[in-house]
């Protein structure tokens, strides 16, 4: 299933607008006068130092994730800066697994909505680090089909940080409880990122996989990472 | 001198008024400086303040106060919702307010802290006597 070529382009624009909004937001973080709403309504935290500690690195780690791998999707830095897209490539693994997920499964603990908070933000933070481990693995056995089948899950992760919070502001527009609203935001975007991953990018089959293998230079519509909208 | 006493004590529009001016509109200012793109709570679109008690309490520190909730309502198009409509979230702040003083406290987690908490203040539990009122006082009220 292919979806109409101009809503490609309007999601990672969608995606790098949320995301620069909530960069943006963020600044407050680190303000040593002032708690932030998102602060304020976790206290009392144990061990309130380590909670903010994992809360800034999370963001810093985020606000650099999610616009890199908006740049690894791009047709044009992978067929014209190879090897940028594959330096990125590395940093943003490196960043996603070893400081994205760890930070957001410590987050989770502390996560609104109680266990079902909890276990949304740990399924999340699971599938990003297994489709970046499988994502690395794959790329680096020249798997460019698979490749770009488990980097999509990982961008389809992280775009549920701006869909959650524009899903958010919608049920908060309808009247919804906050609580039952702040699941639904998070559930839904979740569930249904690795639903839209599933149907829209080709599974490699034995014979894609056999020529990406033999034949690791990409084509225009096989591009990793590219030809799909999530 | 019961007749004096009574006078002397705060009136719910006092306490409303104090709440009002050293708790929402405080809050409501610090709201507008925050994105609402954020996992923390919106803000909601109305506030109304109710007075709980009848007539102030007094603490075992002789400090008269008056406990309060404040209702939120979330949503567009409803700017001021009817007082009895079920779209009113009930008690979504708790707290009492001292009218002399002009101190409000909130509850959080079954302690009461000082209001500015919510403001972002970086604050410590309230003293254990702040919004309880002397066992004298319990006892009449239950009866």
């Amino acid at each position: 299933m292919r979806l109409p070529k101009v809503i490609r382009p309007l999601w990672l624009l969608a995606l790098a607008a949320g995301s620069a909004l909530i960069s943006y937001g963020s600044v407050t973080y680190f303000d040593a006068e002032e708690l932030p709403p998102f602060v304020i309504e976790k206290l009392p935290l144990p061990m309130e130092e380590v909670w903010m500690t994992a809360l800034k690195s999370h963001v810093v780690a985020a606000a650099f994730a999610l616009p890199a791998c908006l740049l690894l999707a791009l047709a044009f830095v992978l067929k014209r800066f190879p090897r940028i897209h594959r330096w990125l490539g590395r940093v943003t693994g490196g960043v996603v697994l070893f400081v994205l997920v760890p930070s957001g499964f410590y987050l989770s603990l502390f996560a609104k909505g109680g266990l079902a908070g909890t276990l949304g933000f740990m399924l999340s933070g699971a599938i990003v680090a297994f489709a970046m481990v499988r994502g690395v693995l794959t790329a680096r056995a020249g798997d460019y089909v698979a490749h770009r089948r488990f980097v999509m899950h990982v961008l389809g992760q992280m775009a549920v940080a701006v869909v959650s919070r524009a899903m958010m502001l919608g049920l908060d527009a309808a009247a919804f409880d906050p609580e039952r609203a702040y699941l639904i935001a998070l559930w839904v975007p979740v569930l249904g990122s690795v639903a839209l991953v599933e149907l829209l990018v080709p599974r490699p089959s034995r014979r894609k996989h056999h020529e990406a293998v033999s034949r690791p230079v990409v084509s225009d519509a096989r591009e990793p990472g590219l030809g799909v909208a999530v | 001198m019961l007749a004096s006493l009574a006078s002397a004590s705060p009136s719910e529009s006092e306490a409303k008024a104090v709440i009002q001016k050293q708790l929402i509109a405080k809050l409501t200012a610090k709201e507008e400086k925050h994105s609402r793109f954020s996992r923390a709570y919106i803000p909601p679109q109305v506030r109304r303040v109710r007075v709980t008690d009848e007539v102030a309490k007094t603490d075992e520190k002789g400090g008269e106060f008056m406990t309060f909730a404040v209702d939120a309502h979330h949503g567009f198009n409803e700017e001021a919702p009817a007082a009895d409509s079920k779209s009113w979230r009930k008690d979504a702040i708790v707290g009492c307010v001292y009218v002399e003083s002009g101190e409000v406290f909130v509850k959080k987690n079954d302690k009461f802290v000082p209001g500015g908490m919510l403001l972002g203040k970086k604050t410590t539990p309230a003293p254990e006597h702040v919004c309880v009122a002397k066992a004298g006082e319990q006892v009449a009220a239950a009866q």
